[in-house]
């Protein structure tokens, strides 16, 4: 059982990799029918149709049995053969078995048939994890050998299959190869996982290591010290392995022998600094010095021995960063009257990131001080232009081309010249509001089509545009974020840019669902149109609970920090801000009324995430868009567009859509799916190949909203949870409940009329799956299982979800 | 956070139930006035030594000529709202809108009108008035719809409720920079509630020494 529970954590450990493991041997001699080949099998068909080449066995990774990276691949072999890999605890002779010879004896155990990519290789992972499942638990110190065994139609002494070379492996005990990198950092909770393990950490907080007794068996009852050490960089680590702890010196603790919750210790009550300079906050590494010997040392765990840090302590970022703020107002022309805001000690700076802000349609330049100061005062240079929206988009648009590109240019009477020789053209933010909001993203996609040449800076210089509740009056083809990081604000209240379904320049989401990069909205339920400035005057604002300008304010500057520091400034800590839930993690000077509920959804870059199904193909309910079967027992799933197809936010069962707005344009074909549930039921995604390796992956993750003002959504009235089980190809189950973290599926926001549903960000550590003794195989999940109704879960509800998929951090 | 907007429809008294109304908040749609009920206030030719865009129509036409006018409008009828607002036209041209008009019942806008070979205005707005057309962006807005615009207007037997007042001492200006200061002398005038807009159009030009 001790292996078992050290295999299944292999996942959290981020392994020391090794060039070569083993010495091969059994290579190619005295082969059945002369096919010799001293460096590999026998010489088979394969993939280049020599028979005096065979195919070959290599191990990579390291031998480390908690690590668990040791890669087993094949090469050489005709492409889509199918094979298989073997172990066994001795050697023997050569034996000739089909066209190559066989050199394990003792108890033979065969990992799963796999197949031959077009390259004709294929790789077995997760080796340690595998061997506990087909019977042949690994102990350390303990010397395995392994062989491959594949089929070779055509291979020259015709027997239709060939042996690789085989491999020894002799496997060492945990850390061995050195110290284990593993999430450390966090806070317990009451519901399984009991642990959760986040990057922030807001100033002022408990903050709490775990070291999971049931995955780190080798440590359960052992007493060590724990470390928090100030954040080092790779480089930084391999040059220095002195451990130094901010709070004076190291902690003693002893790792329980129960469950995960007896491997916990607080390590800060609230005392830990997260403010310096303007950064986001203060980084830090945890280090669990198990040997005590004061350094990092192989066997030690550390969370943060990377580039990035193991826990972020972070600021109150409602609260003004650190500079005084000088502002300045001036025109270079015609709609290029400007406002700009910078640190008052910009003399003392360096060069600086660019924050240019647009207004809306009656809007004024001047109504957006709150964002100049406050991200002046965090070491932002803040422009804010007149807007000619009143003509429209275009006309909008052009006005922030120009403003930017006239401030670059004048930047040496701007101010006095204050700015001059402060301003980096290379990190441009670009902030929007309503018609401003949309027009900024028709300035990018003019600079992307070429209608417009910046002269100043490139469009990669713009790292961050962000849509306060914009209108969408042009198509996918004319506003479209594309790839760039795009960020939306949406009031829930609005009742001039309002999102209803058949007021499709009202409908903010759809820019959103056009870009193809990090992108993340911010919904703020009972905020009005005119809240987000503080020109006054109508907040064009409707419904219950209207949290009004200030509160308005507090949540925009909160977000605002880490969504700059983020993009800008590469502060990974600032992600957190867009997807944990409001319920539990947010800015520490936000408002805490009642009534104030923030609904947060995050979608990363592509090259982030292995998606299972987007819906955007394959749109059969029971075929995911990676190709996987979907089974379910639902009896209303359906998979469409995510558009209300009627004017009426009235339930109407022929339009199971029902409050959705992603989709407004003609050219929008985003899809997702529906369904609801007043009973337990299930809803599935088989995972390729039933076998996938998840460990380069941090989250299962997906964007769940509730429909607005279904019967069952209407019943149930509260933040909807259900299970997310991962499900291993031997069958092993783990499940972790939605709302395990706090919050859950957001109800909607209750406008008269309705409202459109809010996507929300749902993301499980995949770690999680496999604390406090479960056994999972994250080396070969076979399928993602929703389970709807399960006891002390929502009994009803009815939800919309997309892109479910799996994640980094 | 199950409670929260429910505990909001008390806080805020609506005494209905969640999700009582069936209907989506009225469309921000301002009324069309083609009743006449536009007054004209002021009246003044303009002509530029420098072109500028017209933005407000589709063609974009380059201008140097026109008229500043100041207009009476209903205040309802002209809140800036950010979805398609009617668009104001002056017989047949699209105006230009300088400040909302919401907060004081006063608009200034820009009359563009080609330019006779004195530069001025080749014809006065005799005959012509203010109406508000269909809600559109003005961008869209052809010149040949705009003219259709305002026939299917006359059509309807629309007359100006009054004359339009005698014309002010023309401008003659070097460009849309200077234009616009005349036009934040008549928001200062008019719609003083937008003086922080008047302030900002009068600011000088930033200039290198």
């Amino acid at each position: 059982m001790r292996h078992l529970l050290l295999l299944v954590s292999a996942a959290c450990f981020a392994p020391a990799a090794q060039a070569q493991v083993g010495t091969p041997f059994c290579f190619g001699d005295a082969c059945p029918c002369g096919n010799d080949d001293p460096a590999a099998g026998c010489g088979n068909l394969g993939s280049d149709g020599n028979p005096a080449t065979g195919a070959l066995l290599t191990g990579s990774g390291s031998t480390d049995v908690f690590a668990d990276d040791l890669a087993l691949t094949v090469s050489g072999v005709a492409p889509s053969q199918f094979g298989l890999i073997f172990m066994g605890p001795g050697t023997t002779a050569p034996i000739a078995l089909g066209d190559g010879t066989l050199c394990l004896a003792g108890g033979l155990f065969r990992f799963p048939t796999a197949f031959s990519d077009a390259a004709g290789s294929f790789t077995e992972t997760g080796v340690l994890a595998g061997a506990n499942e087909i019977g042949a638990p690994v102990a350390v110190g303990a010397t395995w050998n392994f062989q491959a065994w594949y089929r070779d139609g055509g291979g020259p002494c015709g027997a239709g299959s060939n042996l690789t070379n085989a491999l020894p492996v002799t496997f060492t005990g945990p850390g061995s190869s050195g110290p284990l990198e593993t999430e450390l950092a966090g806070r317990p909770i009451t519901a399984y996982p009991f642990f959760e393990r986040p990057l922030a950490s807001n100033q002022g907080e408990d903050l709490w290591v775990n070291v999971d007794p049931t995955v780190f068996t080798h440590l359960a009852g052992q007493s060590v010290d724990v470390f928090v050490v100030a954040s080092r960089t790779s480089a930084e680590w391999d040059a220095n392995d002195v451990l130094v702890d901010v709070r004076g010196m190291a902690q003693p603790f002893t790792i329980g022998s129960g469950g995960v919750s007896t491997g916990s210790v607080l390590i800060d009550a609230g005392l830990l600094n997260g403010t310096s300079g303007v950064d986001l906050g203060v980084p830090y590494d945890i280090v669990v010095d198990v040997d005590g010997d004061g350094l990092l040392s192989d066997g030690d765990l550390i969370d943060g021995r990377g580039d990035r840090p193991g826990v972020v302590v972070v600021r109150d970022t409602v609260a003004p960063g650190p500079y005084g703020v000088s502002t300045d107002q001036y025109s270079l022309g015609t709609f290029q009257q400007q406002v700009v805001f910078y640190p008052s000690n910009i003399a003392n700076l360096g060069l600086l990131p660019v924050m240019v802000v647009s207004h809306g349609n009656g809007h004024n330049f001047q109504w957006y001080d709150h964002i100049g100061n406050h991200m002046a005062s965090y070491g932002y240079v803040v422009m804010s232009h007149t807007n000619n929206t009143g003509p429209g988009i275009d006309a909008a648009s052009d006005t922030t081309l120009i403003n930017t590109d006239s401030f670059f240019a004048n930047l040496d009477i701007i101010a006095g010249g204050a700015l001059e020789n402060h301003v980096r053209d290379d990190q441009l933010i670009w902030i929007g509001h309503s018609r401003g909001g949309e027009g900024i993203t028709r300035a990018y996609d003019k600079i992307m089509d070429g209608d417009y040449v910046p002269t100043d800076y490139d469009i990669e210089d713009i790292l961050l545009m962000s849509s306060i509740a914009p209108t969408t009056f042009f198509g996918q083809n004319r506003s479209n974020p594309y790839g760039s990081n795009y960020h939306l604000w949406v009031g829930s209240s609005d009742s001039d840019v309002t999102g209803f379904p058949n007021q499709s320049p009202g409908q903010s989401f759809p820019l959103v669902e056009r870009g193809f990069g990090s992108r993340s909205t911010t919904v703020l339920h009972g905020a009005g149109h005119g809240n987000f400035h503080n020109g006054g005057g109508n907040p064009f604002a409707t419904g219950p609970c209207q949290i009004g300008e200030a509160a308005t304010h507090e949540i925009l500057l909160g977000y605002l920090v880490p969504l700059a520091a983020f993009y800008v400034r590469d502060e990974p800590a600032g992600e957190d801000f867009f997807w944990r839930q409001w319920e539990e993690f947010g800015p520490i000077g936000r408002p805490t009324d009642p009534c104030v509920v923030v609904n947060l959804d995050y979608t990363q870059d592509l090259d982030e995430r292995l998606v299972v199904d987007d819906f955007q193909t394959n749109t059969e309910v029971d075929l995911s868009s990676s190709g996987t079967v979907v089974s379910t027992d639902l009896v209303s799933l359906e998979e469409g567009r995510l558009q209300d197809l009627d004017s009426s936010l009235v339930y109407n069962p022929s339009d199971p859509f029902n409050g959705m707005s992603r989709a407004g344009g003609n050219l929008d074909q985003y899809l997702g799916i529906v369904f609801s549930w007043d009973d337990p039921r299930f809803l599935q995604w088989d995972l390729e190949g039933s076998a996938l390796d998840v460990r380069s992956y941090d989250f299962v993750a997906f964007r769940a909203a509730a429909i607005a003002r279904h019967p069952l959504t209407v019943a149930e009235l509260g933040d909807i949870v259900f299970d997310v089980t991962l499900v291993d190809r031997w069958g092993n189950t783990s499940t972790v409940r939605t709302g395990a973290y706090g919050g859950g599926v957001e109800e909607p926001y209750q406008r008269g009329g309705g409202w459109s549903n809010d996507f929300e960000a749902h993301r499980i550590r995949l770690t999680d799956f496999v604390a406090d003794g479960r056994n999972l195989d994250l080396t070969r999940l076979a399928a993602i299982r929703l389970e709807f109704a399960q006891p002390g879960a929502s009994t009803q509800g009815a939800i919309g979800i997309d892109d479910l998929e799996f994640t980094v951090e | 956070m199950a409670g929260a907007a429910l505990a909001g429809l008390a806080v805020w008294g609506v005494a209905a139930g969640p999700w009582s109304a069936n209907a989506a908040p009225a469309e921000p749609t301002a009324p069309v006035a083609q009743d006449g009920s536009i007054g004209v206030l002021h009246v003044q030719p303009f002509r530029l030594a420098e072109a500028y865009k017209h933005l407000w129509r589709a063609e974009a036409p380059r201008i140097t000529a026109g008229y500043l006018v100041v207009l009476d409008v209903a205040s309802e009828d002209f809140v800036p709202r950010q979805s398609a607002e009617p668009v104001l036209q002056f017989g047949a041209e699209t105006v230009e809108r300088i400040n909302r008009g919401d907060l004081d019942g006063r608009l200034i806008g820009i009359v563009p009108m080609a330019a006779g070979e004195d530069g001025w205005p080749v014809s006065s707005l005799e005959g012509s008035a203010p109406f508000l057309a269909a809600p559109a962006l003005p961008e869209q807005i052809s010149a040949a719809a705009a003219a259709d615009a305002w026939n299917a207007v006359v059509a309807t037997g629309f007359a100006p409720s009054a004359p339009l007042p005698a014309s002010a001492a023309g401008l003659d200006l070097g460009s849309k920079d200077d234009l616009m200061r005349a036009a934040a002398a008549l928001i200062q005038q008019h719609a003083p509630s937008e003086g922080q807009l008047a302030e900002s159009l009068a600011m000088p030009l930033l200039r290198r020494k």
